[in-house]
């Protein structure tokens, strides 16, 4: 497997009003006292240091010949679904993408839930999600610079297991072509990735005729 | 080339650079998926032919097709010729020029990236460029150019290859995305004050965005601006039309651009993808024989970098504070820590700093009996990586600060250089070499000073020294040098003296390292303070202190007021102003109320013993204060005045008053106040469940008897626990789709097997229909699940 790359600890480019959206800040209403502001702020970048995010990927070739189903044709993996079929029909090639943002945040999650720390626990959780899901979205503005002076690009969205009518047991594939468990992630049958923080996506990309 | 013939080309007018070649060669039959540089190297022509087009059109630099022929790139086609590749490229390049045209040597990114974060060490990559910069030599290339960079160590690292190299002048531009930044996160005058204090010779933007968002990056850096700069647009934004990429831009409207760009202060013109020979004929006659608008300059501020900001150090701004805490002396966990090679205090320190107002961070490895070398330069690469602010390297070993601003990825500041001959001699090449910023301390082989007047000759002589290697009065803050007030209180003045003369006549900013003053005397902050605000009023730019120190804080930002720097009061009053807020909703004489209500947990403890003691009854602070405060916070949230948050706050603040209340409440009222019990658990598959135990927080201060059963339980042990518990409610939560099936099961065997409990479910993969499916209720948050509870008890009671 030695097409899939890597990057360690990557600062991922998150958003931290995305954070307070998941916690249901709403910027019309919501009222906050500035010292409560700085002390979640404080929160977010603690949270921070605590993801260490990982990225994993590869790109592998791509055939979507038949309706719904297509095929990683480099692997002999097949995954079906007809909404990421539509999406991949220009592609040639995908990345299959994943982030994770390691077990120190979640034990640390954990810890703060037992010690009675709820409140600091919720934050860390809702910053930790926003910091991984930014790790793919740094990936597909790191992958978009490199292809574009091929004269290729990446589909305008990627899907993850689990989105749409992509189900969750592709999950699977994921886990086994991104070598995820030396990663340190495993997978539970129900198709859930442990550590929670980890996610996986493919997106296609899309080279010009010749 | 020369540096400084370069200089003087620009300087004579705008310079014109060429267009794309990528998207043409594909235009002329190169293939996807092959090596580019190899495809060229076999078809000379297609290239040449190309970049003739350009010289005719008026380009005056050619960039070699040399994108991708680094180390690590030719290693993904499995090619390892790297300096004849380079070598050949760059002699297909002369061919085209011909004479006419210069040719830069084009360096671009590996595709990797470095320690920290990928597998290559920073040494690895300078090395692999090397060996790039080798072969364009060999193939005689005028100066080089590292462009479409996403990564500014990347960047580092490339030009200090070509720096340890040759002495040609190197162009960098970097590819910023619409929102302004790298993806890594660096922004435009991030990047300009990073490269151009290592020894970039002209620094811009390329590729990723058209010419309109260019111009405003050019716009925003140019009064920053120590060296010319480039900018080449694309040709528009790409778009995939019928299976080509297109750019949405054409010439006509692109060259339209020209007059802005000059206008904003480009000094080196031309095209990324998308452009042709068309568009740089284009840009030749709308800018040949015109010169760049320089504008007004920023450049009398001290500015330094980290790869995520700036921070810029003047006399006109609030003093900058230069946070000193991360320094062993006096230590003794932090010197332990260093000695294990452990970093969680420095990083404890560090993020405690900046929280207190910090702006730049000193960092200091000096204890004895252990590597400093490679101790500071682990604080330097750890602290890199998550602190967004500059950092001050506090060393007087002139090998710990060379392998430390190596990898440092942007532009640090050094404490110190003095006129010592090993500082001269051996630190200041270095700062040099790297950029930095240094903080000049007066004094001297002899001791220091105890004059102002010996102190400034002192400066003198070292500002005499820095200027051979390009300094300016902008590159360095003058010491006052502090001594103790104890021992002499005429130093104290002396340093003023010397502050006031550096801002009045010799033009450059100060800083002073603060504590030194009280040593020795009791009481040493309002030392520090009034010697602080002393020296604020003769115009210091700069202190180095502890910011955890809240009396000398206050003084300084009220100092900050009182001479104008901080300009409207604007960070005075974000710090002391009125709090805005939820503050209308406090009760007069109602304290537990109010505790709840703004979430004091760690406070409300002590104000319920205070009312007990006052002789209020425990069960009138439950009735009359926690639980109407309770509800009204639920009512905030429920109105999105609160957020979740401050909702968890308020109830971990009850549960907390409610702990000690509890025990003092009589049995029966702790019975009444009993609404329910109800089985919590996370379906059996599903592994998360904070949802779920906020909803068992928010249940128990609502009176609610709750039994968390945990994550991933068993559909056995639920019916089991609600029937031998007789419970009121199951509450169930799932957030996969995958997991949710359970929650039918369970609600099945509830009514198969007649047990009266109802059920309530919640979890990301549920809805209402879903639950009215299978004959449960939904709540969508925590506290709705309050109320739905509290709704399906009523229904049961009637």
């Amino acid at each position: 497997m030695s097409d899939i790359k890597y990057f360690n600890n990557i600062v991922t480019p998150y958003k931290r009003s995305l954070i307070y959206t998941r916690l249901g800040f709403e910027k019309t209403n919501t009222q906050i006292e500035p010292e409560k502001r700085k002390q979640i702020d404080k929160w977010i970048t603690e949270a921070e240091v605590l993801c260490k995010v990982n990225i994993i990927y590869r790109i592998t070739s791509l055939s979507v010949a038949h309706k719904g189903r297509i095929v990683l044709t480099d692997h002999s993996e097949t995954m079906v679904s007809k909404s990421l079929w539509g999406l991949l029909q220009n592609s040639n090639e995908v990345a299959l993408m994943a982030a994770t943002a390691g077990i120190g945040i979640i034990d640390e999650i954990n810890r703060l839930q037992e010690s009675g720390g709820m409140t600091k626990a919720v934050v860390y959780d809702a910053a930790a999600s926003e910091i991984t899901d930014a790790g793919l979205d740094w990936l597909m503005g790191f992958l978009k610079q490199q292809l574009i002076r091929m004269g290729k690009s990446l589909t305008h969205m990627r899907y993850s297991p689990g989105y749409g009518d992509l189900e969750l047991c592709n999950q699977e594939v994921f886990f086994r072509l991104l070598n995820l468990e030396d990663w340190g992630v495993k997978i539970t049958k129900g198709y859930m990735l442990i550590p929670e923080k980890t996610v996986t996506a493919i997106v296609g990309i899309e080279s010009p005729k010749s | 080339m020369t540096k400084e013939q370069f200089r003087e080309m620009v300087s004579k007018g705008i310079i014109i650079l060429d267009g794309a070649t990528g998207t043409l060669l594909q235009e002329q039959g190169m293939p996807t998926g092959v090596c580019p540089e190899r495809w060229v190297l076999d078809n000379p022509h297609s290239i040449i032919n190309i970049q003739k087009q350009y010289v005719d059109s008026g380009a005056d630099i050619l960039y070699t097709f040399s994108f991708g022929a680094n180390e690590l790139k030719l290693k993904e086609f499995n090619l390892e010729d790297v300096k004849g590749i380079n070598r050949e490229l760059a002699k297909l390049s002369r061919q085209a020029s011909n004479g006419r045209a210069l040719v830069a040597g084009d360096i671009s990114m590996t595709g990797q990236l470095m320690e920290p974060f990928g597998m290559y060490t920073f040494e690895e990559v300078v090395n692999a460029y090397k060996k790039q910069v080798i072969g364009l030599l060999e193939g005689g290339v005028d100066l080089f150019v590292i462009e479409t960079m996403m990564d500014i160590q990347e960047v580092r690292a490339a030009l200090l290859a070509v720096k340890e190299t040759c002495d040609l002048p190197i162009i960098t531009t970097m590819t910023f995305e619409r929102g302004g930044h790298t993806i890594n996160g660096t922004d435009p005058l991030t990047a300009l004050i990073t490269l151009q204090s290592l020894g970039a010779d002209a620094v811009g933007c390329n590729c990723s965005t058209g010419p309109k968002e260019m111009i405003e990056i050019i716009e925003k850096i140019k009064p920053y601006a120590k060296v010319p700069l480039v900018a080449k647009p694309n040709a528009g934004m790409p778009k995939l039309i019928d299976g080509k990429t297109v750019f949405d831009m054409g010439a006509t409207e692109f060259i339209q651009y020209a007059d802005e760009f000059i206008k904003a202060g480009v000094n080196l013109l031309g095209g990324c993808c998308g452009t042709t020979p068309e568009y740089i004929l284009g840009l030749s006659k709308a800018a040949r024989g015109k010169k760049a608008s320089e504008g007004e300059k920023k450049t009398n501020d001290v500015i330094l970098s980290s790869s995520r900001r700036i921070v810029s150090i003047s006399n006109q701004l609030p003093t900058c504070l230069i946070g000193e805490r991360i320094n062993p002396t006096g230590k003794k966990k932090l010197r332990q820590e260093l000695k294990e090679g452990t970093m969680d205090l420095v990083t404890e320190y560090a993020m405690a700093q900046i929280d207190e107002g910090a702006l730049v961070l000193d960092v200091n490895a000096g204890v004895p009996g252990i590597d400093e070398t490679k101790t500071l330069t682990e604080m330097v690469k750890t602290l890199s990586t998550f602190v967004t602010v500059p950092l001050c390297l506090d060393s007087s070993s002139p090998e710990a600060l060379e392998s430390a601003l190596r990898v440092y990825p942007g532009r640090a500041l050094i404490n110190s250089i003095s006129a010592e001959k090993s500082k001269i001699e051996k630190i200041l090449p270095i700062a040099a070499k790297y950029g930095a910023a240094f903080i000049l301390l007066p004094l001297d082989d002899n001791g220091v000073p105890e004059k102002a007047e010996d102190r400034i000759k002192v400066i003198e002589s070292v500002y005499k020294n820095a200027k051979e290697y390009g300094y300016t009065k902008s590159d360095f803050l003058v010491d006052g040098l502090v001594m103790t007030a104890a021992s002499n209180q005429e130093a104290s003045l002396e340093t003023m003296k010397v502050i006031n003369w550096s801002n009045k006549e010799f033009g450059s900013n100060t800083v002073i390292g603060l504590s030194n003053i009280s040593f020795g005397l009791p009481e040493r902050t309002w030392i520090n303070a009034a010697f602080l605000a002393m020296a604020m009023s003769q115009g210091l730019s700069a202190v180095i202190m502890n910011p955890a120190s809240h009396e000398t804080m206050r003084i300084k930002r009220a100092t900050d007021v009182l001479t104008g720097k901080d300009k409207g009061s604007i960070h005075y009053i974000k710090t002391y102003g009125k709090k805005s807020g939820v503050t209308q909703e406090r009760q007069q004489g109602a304290p537990v109320f109010n505790c709840v209500l703004d979430g004091r947990r760690n406070e409300i403890v002590d104000v319920v013993k205070q009312e007990l003691a006052n002789g209020v009854l425990p069960v009138e602070l439950v009735d009359n204060h926690l639980v109407p405060a309770i509800t009204r916070v639920g009512e905030l949230y429920q109105e999105k005045t609160y957020f979740l948050p401050q909702l968890i706050q308020s109830a971990e603040a009850m549960e907390a008053a409610m702990s000690h209340l509890a025990p003092l409440l009589e049995d029966d009222k702790r019975q009444k106040n009993i609404k329910g019990k109800i089985i919590l658990a996370t379906v059996k598959g599903d592994i998360h469940d904070i949802g779920k135990n906020i909803v068992g927080l928010m249940l128990r201060n609502y009176g609610f008897d709750v039994i968390d059963l945990g994550k991933d339980v068993e559909l056995e042990e639920i019916i089991k626990t609600a029937v031998d518990e007789k419970v009121d409610i199951i509450a169930l939560s799932a957030l996969m789709t995958t997991t949710m099936e359970q929650m039918q099961q369970i609600a099945d065997k509830v009514k198969a097997e007649g047990i009266g409990a109802k059920i309530l479910i919640g979890g990301a993969a549920v809805d209402e229909s879903y639950a009215t499916q299978i004959g449960a209720a939904y709540a969508k948050d925590a506290y709705l699940a309050v109320k739905k509870a509290e709704e399906l008890l009523m229904f049961t009671d009637s």
